[in-house]
Formats: structure tokens, C-alpha cells, sequence
């Protein structure tokens, strides 16, 4: 039985983290996941046109890296990947797991997750997966690092404006 | 299975048993002031713009530590200050708070052992023995004694007295056979006045008389007679003169197991060092508002020394995708810094207030006063001068 990591060291750390994503940090994103029941695939499983489930607000640890501008024949572009780090229990609270392909806006950019992280452990222990010991060891966060994707491929927000009869027969935004 | 241990909600309720000890619980005060300090601690520590991971419970404990501590200063002052006024009383009684009159039993008490030593007082009573002094036979093993205690002839043994002296000479003061006495002894002994001191003759003369006339006697011994003395090596008393007929000698004695003995015989309730002085716990209610905010600051630093210990378990904490170092050591170092001030101004404040340091200021007070009353000018009285003048000028004219 190990010493350290208890359940009661880790209700120590899930109090300072909230403390300090919450009302020290205390910076919101909103996260769009997947809703795969309402999307439209083609026969190879792909969708040009996914419908996402209503956001929820997050805390998040955001580390931004620096944008980048590409110029080719069709014209610049602009990249920028970033990294989000939640705290477990917040996600869990919500009821919200993250997965390759959820969007998160920031900054009213939106970012599409790459990969999710789920790596950070007190004492090196999850007790979600320690063989049966659930009595030592925390899961601190989940990180997802994305990159900032097109809002008018998202259709989440409306982006152009005109008399498009497809804008004008559904409500905005079309595709939550 | 994940637990949340609340931590400081904002407020507290104390009920009895919450402190560790319970040693002021009862007191109402306390419990008012026990939920009044851990507010004011949490809020010293950034509540409610931080959390503060303490719970009711720490912060109790350490206003009872504080408490404790604050009336064990006192309590160690009062018994440094009055242990000799304490050692051998009884422990019944509690002396917190109460002052002590200074007496000087327990000086004289260890003034007695010297006393013993010379026979006078003291705490041993001499014990008596004799030996049957044999015609002719010079030299006595004291284990040969007639010992006042059967037993002691086993013991070590400590001679206080042999009375084997030449007679005093007052005894002969009126011996006609001398050669220096006043020559009436047997006069006197027929009115039945034989024993009494030169005094009766009633016959003026200057005191130094009669201690020539005793000086006299005592020399005319010593020449002319053997005399009596002897000596005392181990065990082997060898008297002189070489006994001429059979007597007896009798000794005064103790035995050291006695004289060790003494040295406990203090009963067992009776106080003996810091541990049993009748010193209880402070009434946290009967504390002035000096003392109480004394209490309060120190329970601050308690407070923060415990807070610094939970937050420095871990070097470093983990937060998503990275990981902080909290102020733990910050705490501990401010916390001890606190600890440490507080006592050294308590005890600093004691000090200044100890019997001697008292004594020391109203001395050094009636000197001031009376360095003061020195610089006040001396009156010149006038009213016998005046008319003194005028008439040495009407004789004048």
C-alpha cells in the first residue's frame, strides 16, 4: 500500500487546481463535441457537413503557439496549432469526454482536436486503471492539442452573408 | 474512490470535544472566541480571495495550542521565579495566578544542614552510645560500644562528641585545694550554694577577675596535671590518661545512612521540581485583552505553520499540462519567525515584571525620586533673622 498519493492528497490537489483554473487563471473555453447520431457520412464514413452538440463553457490551461502565414497560388493562409489542458474533474463534472475531431473555440478562433493526452499522474498512478487501486493516484488533466481550423468549414457560426437560398432556409448556426 | 476533504468553508461552529485536548472547551469564552480567531486566521491567510486548505479543526487546535503555550510561559516563569518558595510545600493547592510572599523557610531549611553539622538544630537528632572505660586499658574498638540504637552497630558511624574533657574550670571556681580558688567552696557548700556561679560571693569584683581566676585554674591543669583527651583513628578510640580506675564515656553519634536519609524525608505530596509545582492552566476567560491578543497572533503563526506543512507534502503540484510550487517554506520560515518574537517578547515582558527586576525598578525609583528632591533649593528661614539684624542695628546706633 503506497504512502503517498492518498485519496486525501489528491482532494488537496483537485482543491488547488480548481482554485487555480477556476478564480486564479480562470480562462474559459467552449468546447464542441462530435454529434455523430445527427451527422451525415458518405460511404466511407466522411462528412463534409458535421453537426456538432451544443458547446459547454471549460477552464482551461491554453498555451497558444504562434501563427503562422503561408502565401501559394491560391492565396495566403493562416496556421496556428495549440495545446488545452482541462482539468480531469472538470470534464468528468460535465460529462465530457474529449475525442480527435471536437472543436474548441478560443478567442473566437476554433481549434480542431489532433490527439488527446491523458497522461498526467500524481505519484505515477491512474486510479482508474491501477489494477483495482483506486485508492492512490489521480489523473490531473487531459490535453488536447489541435490546430485552428476554418469556421466556414465548420458551419458553427455563420460566416458569409447574402441571398444564398440555403442561408436563408435554416437558422443560424446551421450546423449545431 | 475519489473523496473531497472539505477544506475552510468560511466559517466554523465550535462544539466541545472539537480541540485536540479539550483543556478549555467548557470555558464559553474560548468557544466564542475559538469560531471569532478562525475567521480572523483565515482571513489573514487571503480568505476568501484564496483558499485557505485548513479546516475548523487545525485552526482549533492551534488556538488551544496557543492558549497552552501562553499559560505554560507563565506558569514555567512563576515556578522559576518562586522555587525555592515552593520546594516542600504541599502540591494540593494551585497557585496560578496567585502571588507568593517570600519567606525564608527554604534557606533556612538548607541553612539547617549546617546546623546539624555544628550541633546545633539541624535535622538529625544525635544519637547517644557509651564505653565501659577499663582500669589500665587505653585503647576501645567503637563496634565495642553500647550503642542507643542496637542495629547501628553494623552501620557507618559519624562521632559528633566524646565527653571525655578535663572538668570546667568554673566547677572549681571555690576547689580550696587548687591552690587557686577563692577558697570558701566549703563555706559555701555548707549554705547549700556549692553549685552556684561566683556570683554569690557577693564580693565586687571586675569580670575579668573571675576569667583570670578561671584561666588560672585551666593553665595549672595542664602543667601540673595529666590531661584529659584523646584520639580517634577508624574504628580505635585511644583515650588519655591511661584510665586508673573504671568509668564510663559517652559518645554522640549519627549514622550516615541517617544523615543521607534526611535528605529524602520530604513527603510524597509535597513539591519537589517544575513537574509537580501547583501550577494549573490559565482560565482562558480570566486572560487580560493583552494576553488574549498575544494568543491570537500566536495562533496565526500556528496556523500558518500548519498550513505551510500541508502545502509543502509535495515540492510541486500538478496542474494540467504543467505544475506549481506553492508557498509551503514561505509559510513555515514566516510561521517560526512569528513563533520565535512572540515568545521572546512574552518572556522579555516577564522578565521585566520578575520579584527582582521589581525590586530592582523601586530602587532604582526612590533613587531617582530622592536625586529629584536633592535639586530642590534649600528654604532660607528669615524669620528669626530679620529681627535679629534689626536689633544689632539699634545697638549700632
Amino acid at each position: 500500500m503506497a504512502l503517498y498519493g492518498g485519496q486525501r492528497d489528491v482532494s488537496l490537489f483537485r482543491s488547488l487546481n480548481r482554485e487555480l483554473l477556476h478564480r486564479i487563471i480562470d480562462t474559459e473555453v467552449l468546447f464542441y463535441t462530435l454529434n455523430l447520431d445527427a451527422t451525415q457520412t458518405n460511404i466511407y464514413e466522411e462528412s463534409d457537413s458535421k453537426v456538432y452538440n451544443e458547446p459547454k463553457l471549460v477552464y482551461s490551461i491554453v498555451t497558444l503557439d504562434n501563427e503562422q502565414w503561408n502565401a501559394d497560388d491560391y492565396g495566403s493562409d493562416i496556421t496556428q496549432t495549440a495545446v488545452f489542458a482541462f482539468l480531469q474533474d472538470d470534464l468528468v463534472d460535465l460529462n465530457l469526454p474529449p475525442h480527435v475531431g471536437d472543436i474548441i473555440e478560443y478567442k473566437s478562433r476554433f481549434f480542431e482536436i489532433d490527439s488527446v493526452f491523458d497522461n498526467q499522474y500524481v505519484v505515477g498512478k491512474n486510479p482508474e486503471n491501477n489494477f483495482g487501486n483506486t485508492e492512490h493516484g489521480y489523473s490531473v488533466s487531459i490535453s488536447c492539442q489541435a490546430h485552428m481550423t476554418r469556421q466556414s468549414k465548420l458551419n458553427i457560426v455563420q460566416t458569409r452573408f447574402g441571398n444564398s437560398v440555403s442561408i436563408k432556409d435554416n437558422t443560424l448556426p446551421s450546423n449545431l | 474512490m475519489a473523496i473531497t476533504v472539505p477544506i475552510w468553508p468560511g466559517s466554523s461552529s465550535f462544539t466541545t470535544g472539537s480541540t485536540p485536548f479539550g483543556f478549555f472547551d467548557t470555558d464559553t469564552t474560548f468557544q466564542t472566541h475559538a469560531d471569532k480567531v478562525s475567521k480572523w486566521c483565515a482571513t489573514r491567510l487571503g480568505y476568501p480571495l484564496s483558499d485557505v486548505e485548513l479546516q475548523s479543526i487545525h485552526l482549533y487546535a492551534c488556538f488551544e495550542e496557543a492558549v497552552l503555550e501562553y499559560s505554560n510561559q507563565l506558569n514555567q516563569y512563576s515556578i522559576r521565579d518562586n522555587m525555592l518558595l515552593l520546594q516542600g510545600t504541599v502540591t494540593g493547592s494551585n497557585l496560578t495566578g496567585r502571588p507568593i510572599n517570600p519567606n525564608l523557610n527554604r534557606l533556612i531549611g538548607i541553612a539547617k544542614n549546617y546546623g546539624t553539622e555544628a550541633g546545633s538544630g539541624g535535622y538529625l537528632t544525635f544519637k547517644s552510645a557509651s564505653i565501659d572505660v577499663k582500669k589500665d586499658q587505653q585503647v576501645y574498638d567503637l563496634s565495642s560500644l553500647n550503642y542507643e540504637v542496637a542495629g547501628d552497630v553494623s552501620k557507618d558511624i559519624e562521632i559528633k562528641k566524646i565527653y571525655h574533657t578535663t572538668p570546667p574550670a568554673i566547677i572549681r571556681y571555690f576547689d580550696p585545694f587548687i591552690g587557686t580558688g577563692l577558697g570558701s567552696q566549703q563555706l559555701l557548700e555548707n549554705f547549700g550554694w556549692g553549685n552556684y556561679s561566683p556570683g554569690v560571693s557577693f564580693l565586687m569584683m571586675p569580670v575579668y577577675a573571675d576569667l583570670l581566676r578561671l584561666q588560672a585554674i585551666e593553665f595549672n591543669d595542664l602543667i601540673r596535671k595529666s590531661g584529659y583527651s584523646f584520639e580517634l583513628t577508624g574504628d580505635r578510640l585511644k583515650i588519655f590518661p591511661i584510665p586508673t580506675y573504671d568509668y564510663k564515656i559517652y559518645i554522640d553519634y549519627i549514622t550516615t545512612e541517617d544523615r543521607a536519609a534526611q535528605s529524602f524525608s520530604a513527603a510524597s505530596n509535597t513539591v519537589g521540581d517544575f513537574s509537580n509545582a501547583p501550577y494549573e492552566l490559565h482560565r482562558y476567560s480570566f486572560i487580560n485583552p493583552a494576553g488574549k491578543q498575544w494568543i491570537f497572533k500566536y495562533t496565526l503563526a500556528l496556523a500558518k505553520e500548519v498550513l505551510g506543512n500541508i502545502r509543502n507534502k509535495y515540492s510541486s503540484v500538478p496542474i494540467p499540462g504543467s505544475e506549481v510550487t506553492l508557498n509551503g517554506a514561505d509559510l513555515i520560515s514566516q510561521a517560526q519567525v512569528e513563533k520565535d518574537t512572540l515568545i521572546a517578547q512574552l518572556r522579555e515582558n516577564l522578565d521585566a515584571v520578575s520579584r527582582q527586576s521589581q525590586l530592582a525598578k523601586m530602587t532604582e525609583e526612590a533613587d531617582n525620586i530622592q536625586s529629584q528632591l536633592n535639586k530642590v533649593p534649600m528654604t532660607i528661614y528669615i524669620g528669626a533673622l530679620v529681627p535679629l539684624i534689626m536689633l544689632v542695628n539699634l545697638f549700632l546706633s
